[in-house]
């Protein structure tokens, strides 16, 4: 069915039609959940939160993108939940370390997948290490895809906001990857050889 | 001068390379960071690991949803608001509100209020006080009432003040002595410029019927539940009303409840 007509029945509270909205979009915004929050439990829950404060604003929806709308909850969600846990800073980065990561494409090697999700774990640690808002930036951009314009619809931000943000939150997360660098597969390291 | 410039360009060109990445510069810009790039070695070291840095996000797979993250499950459909249950409820609460206002009022008055009002207990002082004035009126009036009749006395019997000064008069005028003047005439001649003067509290105290024993005040607080007890039937009635008014909607609004309970 069509995206507009689920989400005109969604208005009329058709929980059956929103339920085929988030089929379409769950795993976009689960990605982005988990990216920004690092932690796989906390990237669900958040991503269920944003699902049902979409559905319980849907009336509020005013056309344009319908996943950038969802994008937009789901990063704030993330963003409230990150703010939470500065404050109450009971999970440390082990938690991270102990993050299962995501499977990888089953007809990889064996030591190729390692070396995949090690690469992976490591790009996580760099993100988490990040502010918020430049890790929301960067994972919309480079994650998701999205253009600057649209980062700056979701962000409700200036265009100016997000390219500063994506430098220096890409700036930082090479930085933090430089520094891993003995850590990371050779082929994966960062050429820092060519610095003269 | 030129090295400031060229450090402040190279500032520049440093913050415009991620969006250089991505296309996202106007041609001016690209042109800068381009011309810069040629020039500097550090810029374009900094150019290629961000390059891979973007690259290497970019590499990072798509993650498997752990669960399904629809809400069907989780909505609870909304029910139409049932306002005939809402304002029977509001309209139970009331008739209990007041019922118990009303009782409240009604038994304070009877077992608070009304007795204090009853039997007054004034201080010792403050009593004695009221209570010694009316009684001294009391006697003053007894003796203007008494002193007419004492004054008269028994026809015929002339007091003695009047008999002196009917022996004056007959010294006086030997002649008259023969014109017995009958007592009673004398009597009644001389009975105006003899009765006592009454003073105002005296008059006062004449005039008014009868002088009550309790004082002013109690009397007047006195009457007030005797006027409350003639709207007591009333109020018991409209104390009933309501009561049945409660009973039935508090039965009809407990129905409805369990009705709505029931069919959740």
């Amino acid at each position: 069915m069509e995206e507009a007509v689920l989400i005109a029945a969604a208005r009329q509270g058709d929980t059956q039609a929103f339920d085929q909205l988030v089929r379409l979009y769950q795993s976009a915004i689960y990605n982005v959940a988990y990216r920004i929050l690092g932690d796989e439990e906390a990237a669900s829950d958040a991503s269920q939160d944003a699902f049902l404060s979409a559905y319980k604003a849907i009336g509020k929806f005013r056309g344009g993108s319908f996943k950038g709308w969802l994008l937009r909850i789901a990063t704030n969600t993330c963003y409230d939940q990150l703010r939470r846990k500065k404050r109450q800073p009971t999970t440390s980065l082990e938690a991270l370390y102990l993050d299962t990561a995501p499977p990888w494409a089953e007809d990889e090697e064996p030591e190729e997948y390692a070396l995949r999700q090690e690469l992976g774990r490591t790009i996580q640690r760099g993100l988490s290490t990040l502010p918020p808002e430049q890790r929301i930036v960067l994972v919309l951009s480079d994650i998701q895809d999205l253009s600057y314009q649209e980062i700056a619809e979701v962000m409700g931000t200036s265009l100016g906001t997000v390219k500063s943000r994506l430098s220096r939150g890409r700036a930082s997360l090479r930085d933090y990857l430089l520094a891993q660098g003995e850590l990371l597969p050779p082929q994966y390291r960062l050429k820092v050889e060519d610095r003269t | 001068m030129f090295k400031r410039f060229k450090r402040s360009e190279h500032e520049r060109v440093e913050e415009l390379l991620s969006a250089y990445i991505d296309g996202e510069l106007s041609i001016e810009e690209a042109t800068l960071v381009e011309k810069h790039l040629r020039l500097c070695s550090a810029c374009t070291h900094d150019l290629e690991t961000l390059r891979q840095t973007v690259n290497l996000v970019r590499q990072l797979p798509v993650v498997s949803l752990p669960r399904s993250l629809t809400i069907s499950h989780l909505v609870v459909p909304e029910r139409p608001r049932a306002w005939g249950y809402v304002y029977l409820r509001g309209a139970t609460a009331l008739a209990a509100f007041l019922l118990i206002v009303l009782l409240a009022g009604d038994l304070g008055f009877q077992y608070l209020w009304a007795p204090r009002m009853a039997a007054p207990a004034p201080e010792p002082m403050a009593l004695e006080t009221t209570i010694e004035a009316p009684e001294a009126t009391v006697q003053a009036l007894e003796t203007t009432v008494e002193a007419p009749e004492a004054e008269i006395g028994v026809p015929g019997e002339a007091p003695p003040a009047i008999e002196q000064m009917e022996a004056q008069k007959v010294e006086e005028t030997p002649a008259s002595l023969t014109k017995a003047t009958p007592p009673a005439e004398g009597l009644g001649a001389a009975l105006p410029s003899l009765q006592p003067t009454p003073t105002p509290e005296l008059v006062a105290a004449a005039e008014s019927p009868l002088p009550s024993p309790v004082p002013e005040g109690v009397a007047y607080a006195a009457e007030r539940p005797e006027r409350f007890l003639a709207f007591l039937p009333a109020l018991r009635l409209l104390e009933g009303a309501l009561f049945g008014a409660f009973l039935i909607l508090g039965g009809a609004t407990a129905l409805l409840a369990w009705r709505r309970m029931v069919s959740q």
